[in-house]
């Protein structure tokens, strides 16, 4: 009878201690040190940015620079600081960033830079998910209908798995890839605009046949085990469909916790991205603990004159860091809890 | 002229003074007279006086030896007896005879004794050292272990120790003015200005003094000291008091300036000198409206001393507002305290699970040993309406603007809130977000009416039908909705000047100015720069901005907001509208009045609130799960249902700024009231009656306010702790008697409250640094010793008085000179 009791009693502990814990405030976690590291980021970006010309509003550099991805990251990046297009102290950066995308928007509903190599189903979905951060602020007036074209093509082009690939086509798919979409399409969702139940529901279909047994998730349906980008690709895609109590969840953030260490240099900006957000919409100790390292580990990483390296360019990688070191601050809509 | 050698005493005798003109009666009784002469000559002056007297008299013997043989020898002499009488007395004429008196006059300064009135002279002290319980039982005439049970408040000792004996004493050293003081000082007995207006008051009354109340709401003795000190006739200034200090003003330059000016400071000491033990609940709040099954928060500020590091039991009570007798208790709760003194913030959250009006408490279990048991528990519980039914709330927003968003998400969470959204812009092929989903803009009167909140964002007027904007402003007159307008860089300009939509702006509490130069200014000028967002103090306490129970901290918090880029060039407030926050740019000035940005306001019988600017998303990752940003959405939220809530079967309200006010505020209550058609009331006053919890009932009267049909006003002082319900009723001597009524709680100042201790080291540096003396209670024999006697004595003379002036010398001289003429007339000499 006692040991029943003590059992009952810890078991309660456990089940409540969770619910006990007050989660640091943005104040907390943002500390001065890294206030100034995304004041020097901020500027960094926008010093890279065109300012006149055909491309005005693209950023410059190597890599996939110039592309309507980074600029579409870019524009996020600064609005995680509370930017809007003509407001805020890089709202000009960011109203620049909005006429450049939506210049490059076909009437096809596919963003992408005419001429541009390296443009591809990435940069549309990161492009798009700016435009629907921008729909609603800025007073460009045919964005609401070029978000919609950019809706109906992705609606279009989802393959039959629920996927889509590099390419604005129906073909074969890749979660990475999909992703992007899923987050673009989320967005537009939240932001008013019409996005088909059957297209959401194949999305929802495509991530979680691609859950590996390891918690994980796979690049390509049916390949097995999973990286760290794709897994934390994935819990988010789930956050996005307000999937918040599934067995997935709990075992994808226990992969990524396994495997913080483990992540690729070479996608370490792009893992920790969808990693940070899990962690983000996890919330409680999980992601007081996720941010401090990240944040430590950014801003060490952080460049004298304000930049992040990567091989995808110095913008590309910039922006995704200051996207994840702003997070706490929950101003961005689609990053929103 | 009058030396030594004019100047002569002479003791007058009545028929002296009467022959020389002077009446018994001028001259005082203690006067002493001195006789002179004014024209006496000096020095030499008296022997050419006297050479001149003589040649005059030996002239006059020549002449009338030269008559010898006229007459005979007798009549002679006597001739010349009369002449040389005249001649004397011509020459006591020009030495200017006077008299003049002397009196003594004794100066008496002025003594001030000073009486502490203020609350915590209430206090029944514990007296932790046998000493100072020894020195309370001496002077109380209780044993020590009463004193330290039952004992007597720190003012019955002012009372025992100033007796009449003391008072006798120090009225020989001057004149006493004896004053109370608390917030203020007032006037007790002045024996200074009964003697000044009252010559026949005799020296050796005693002033009898009324007992010392001690309800005072604070302890300005900056402010006592002050004034005594401005007396230039005060001589010394003896203060009786516990050594508190409300006042902001540093005690120790006046100790200094009444060293200087030679007028010693001899306080006294009252209360126990050593900090308390005790837990206090000094403050409690919560939203006066909550709904059913909806958890709200119970937040106290608990003031401990001496307890640092213990844990103590605290518990949270609920009981009808009818009958406090049958609190329950609903949570009971282990609070660890900080190791130093302070304040502990105690939160409580409770789930009402019955409609109608509830009053909850927060009790401190007692401490060993604690000083003080009754502030364990506030006197004036926090009164709480719980609603049955949630709050309809229709979200209106232009475009998918980031405020709308954020909001919308945050109130479909909210659990007293049933949500219903308009998102002007959403595909035709979405259902509309909310907690009740909506097809198309409720547009008949009985669609409109069925929800309790409009929120306005930034709407796009092309959107809105013309009929459905003058719906809603009878949705506010008519009805008593709460209407919210968020003005937006998009749309605010044309939905504000637009002829279909422009009616709105009779809605809200801003007056706009010529809106088409405004927006086209608006559109010229960058947005880059960020705005600290202009707090008005004196608006903190405002129930949409209540973040915190101390203004101070509300004050500061609102202020480390993030600031804004955009806002919408407003003018001003319209009259009897409230202005909550203004935008700190100095440019922005219009008619002297900064732009305001957030402004609360009444249309008809509904609240409305205007918002000037966007970006309170910025404010999410404030505090604890966007604690800041939500506060503030919802608080505004209930603010607007509350206009509507408040309704007594649509009869109208009573309402004030805040529910919980302090001893001594000045309490202004508004009313809103219609009479039996639903029109607004016309009377031009109206009766009313607040009911302390314990008391007599107090007469209230509510005016009409000029120009606002149906408005009234009244106000009272907060006088007494507790709860005090405040009452109109409408249709009296009718069938249909309606009460309108409004609960308020008062509770003691807080910092009266807050360091209770006697002060007794500040005391005696105080006393040290004047030049005086510090006194315990039982000590106050010394007193008038102590106090120096600057009685003075000084001569004052009044000024001489001719004494040859007058009738009886004229008489004299012509008596002689006819007596002489008449003789030498008889006797053939002319």
């Amino acid at each position: 009878m006692y040991r029943n009791k003590m059992f009952t009693a810890l078991i309660g502990s456990l089940v409540l201690l969770p619910s006990l814990y007050a989660e640091k405030t943005a104040e907390d976690l943002i500390t001065p040190k890294t206030r100034i590291a995304i004041e020097k980021g901020l500027k960094h970006l926008a010093s890279r940015q065109l300012s006149r010309g055909r491309d005005k509003g693209a950023f410059a550099g190597s890599g996939y620079a110039g592309s309507v991805g980074i600029a579409g990251l870019a524009g996020l990046a600064f609005m995680g600081d509370g930017n809007t297009p003509g407001i805020g102290r890089y709202g000009k950066h960011v109203e620049d960033a909005t006429g450049f995308i939506l210049r490059n928007t076909n009437t096809s509903g596919y963003i992408a830079k005419a001429g541009n190599e390296v443009g591809n189903m990435y940069c549309h979905g990161f492009a798009l998910l700016f435009l629907t951060q921008a729909a609603g602020m800025t007073l460009h007036k045919d964005i609401d209908e070029k978000v919609k074209t950019c809706i109906n093509m992705l609606v279009n082009t989802q393959n039959d798995a629920g996927g889509w690939r590099y390419r604005p086509a129906k073909s074969d798919a890749d979660l990475s890839v999909t992703v992007c979409q899923i987050m673009a399409l989320r967005a537009a969702r939240d932001a008013g605009f019409h996005v088909p139940d059957p297209t959401r529901n194949k999305c929802i279909e495509y991530v979680r046949n691609s859950n590996s047994k390891n918690g994980s998730f796979s690049y390509t349906l049916g390949r097995g085990g999973g990286s760290f980008p794709l897994t934390g690709a994935g819990v988010v895609s789930l956050y996005s469909a307000n999937i918040y109590d599934d067995p997935m969840i709990d075992k994808g953030l226990e992969f990524l916790k396994l495997n913080r260490t483990g992540a690729r240099s070479h996608y370490y900006y792009y893992g920790n991205y969808y990693a940070t957000q899990a962690f983000w919409h996890r919330g409680g100790k999980e992601w007081d603990e996720w941010y401090a390292h990240i944040r430590d580990t950014l801003i060490a990483k952080q460049g004298g004159d304000g930049s992040w390296g990567s091989s995808y360019g110095t913008e590309f990688a910039t922006s995704m860091a200051l996207i994840m070191l702003q997070i706490p601050q929950d101003h961005t809509p689609v990053f929103a809890r | 002229m009058m030396d030594g050698f004019s100047q002569m005493t002479f003791p007058l005798a009545t028929w002296w003074g009467r022959l020389f003109g002077i009446r018994p009666e001028e001259i005082p009784e203690d006067a002493r007279l001195e006789f002179i002469f004014t024209n006496a000559p000096q020095s030499w002056g008296v022997f050419v006086l006297l050479a001149i007297v003589s040649g005059l008299v030996y002239t006059c013997l020549r002449m009338y030896r030269s008559e010898a043989g006229q007459t005979s020898l007798r009549i002679r002499n006597f001739l010349m007896a009369l002449r040389i009488a005249v001649l004397l007395l011509v020459a006591l004429v020009f030495l200017g005879p006077a008299i003049t008196f002397t009196r003594q006059l004794r100066i008496e300064p002025h003594i001030y004794l000073l009486r502490d009135a203020s609350g915590s002279m209430a206090i029944v002290d514990r007296f932790q050292e046998e000493a100072d319980a020894k020195r309370a039982a001496r002077v109380s005439g209780q044993s020590v272990s009463q004193v330290r049970s039952i004992g007597p408040r720190r003012s019955d000792l002012v009372d025992r120790v100033i007796n009449p004996e003391m008072v006798q004493e120090l009225q020989k050293k001057g004149k006493l003015r004896v004053y109370d003081f608390a917030d203020d000082l007032e006037l007790v007995n002045d024996r200074a200005q009964t003697d000044e207006d009252d010559d026949e008051v005799v020296e050796d009354t005693v002033l009898d003094l009324p007992p010392l109340i001690p309800e005072g709401p604070a302890t300005d003795l900056y402010l006592a000291l002050r004034k005594s000190l401005a007396d230039q006739s005060a001589s010394g200034i003896i203060a009786f008091t516990d050594g508190q200090n409300t006042s902001a003003a540093s005690l120790e330059p006046l100790a200094r300036d009444a060293k200087n000016k030679g007028v010693p400071l001899m306080l006294v000491g009252v209360g126990d000198p050593v900090p308390p033990r005790n837990l206090q609940v000094v403050d409690l709040q919560a939203d006066s409206q909550v709904w059913l099954n909806d958890p709200f928060e119970i937040r106290a500020l608990l003031r401990t001393q001496g307890v640092g590091g213990e844990t103590v039991s605290v518990d949270l009570l609920e009981s009808p507002l009818t009958d406090a007798s049958e609190a329950v208790v609903l949570e009971s709760r282990d609070v660890t305290l900080a190791d130093e003194d302070g304040s502990e913030r105690i939160l409580f959250s409770h789930k009402p699970t019955k409609p109608g009006k509830m009053s909850y408490n927060i009790r401190v279990k007692p401490v060993d040993n604690e000083s003080n048991l009754e502030d364990n528990q506030t006197a004036a519980p926090a009164v709480v309406n719980i609603l049955d039914e949630s709050a309809r709330v229709l979200l209106i927003a232009g475009r998918a603007m980031w405020e709308y968003r954020a909001l919308q998400t945050l109130l479909t969470r909210e659990k007293f809130i049933d949500l219903s959204c308009w998102l002007q812009t959403l595909d035709p092929q979405r259902v509309q977000p909310g907690n009740t989903t909506i097809r198309r803009l409720p547009s008949s009167k009985a669609e409109l009416f069925e929800y309790d909140v409009v929120l306005l964002l930034d709407p796009d007027p092309a959107r809105l039908d013309p009929e459905w904007v003058k719906l809603l402003k009878r949705f506010a007159r008519e009805h008593a909705g709460g209407i919210l307008y968020m003005a937006g860089p998009r749309f605010a300009g044309r939905f504000l000047s637009d002829p279909n939509t422009s009616i709105m702006k009779d809605i809200l509490p801003v007056r706009l100015g010529d809106i088409g130069s405004m927006e086209v200014s608006s559109l010229l000028s960058l947005h880059n720069q960020r705005w600290p967002l202009g707090v008005i103090r004196a608006s903190v306490d405002h129930p949409v901005m209540n973040y915190y129970q101390e203004t101070e901290t509300n004050y500061q918090r609102w202020k480390s907001l993030p600031g804004i880029y955009w806002s919408f060039p407003a003018v001003e407030a319209k009259p009897a509208a409230q202005v909550l926050v203004n935008h700190s740019n100095p440019n922005f000035y219009s008619l002297d009045v900064p732009r305001p940005l957030l402004i609360t306001g009444q249309y008809g019988s509904g609240r409305t609130v205007y918002v000037g600017f966007n970006g309170t998303w910025l404010w999410r990752g404030k505090g604890q799960d966007n604690e800041f940003y939500n506060r503030y959405w919802v608080q505004l939220v209930r603010y607007l249902v509350r206009g509507r809530a408040l309704e007594a079967e649509g009869r109208g309200y009573i309402e004030s700024e805040k529910d919980t006010w302090h001893i001594g505020d000045q309490i202004t209550l508004n009313a809103r009231l219609r009479d039996e058609h639903y029109d607004n009331l016309e009377a031009e006053q109206v009766a009313g009656v607040v009911q302390p919890d314990e008391g007599d009932p107090m007469p209230l009267t509510f005016h009409a306010i000029p120009g606002q049909s149906g408005e009234y006003q009244a106000g009272f002082l907060a006088r007494e702790v507790g709860l005090h319900r405040v009452k109109v009723e409408l249709g009296v001597g009718t069938e249909d008697v309606l009460s309108i009524e409004k609960e308020l709680s008062i509770i003691p100042p807080n910092l009266e409250t807050r360091a209770t201790w006697m002060k007794r080291q500040t005391l005696k540096n105080l006393a040290s640094l004047s030049g005086g003396q510090y006194f315990e209670i039982d000590e106050t024999k010394k007193l008038a010793d102590a106090v120096p006697n600057r009685v003075r004595t000084i001569e004052t003379q009044s000024p001489a008085r001719p004494v040859w002036d007058n009738a009886s010398l004229l008489m004299i001289l012509v008596i002689l000179l006819g007596l002489e003429w008449a003789l030498r007339k008889r006797f053939k000499l002319l």
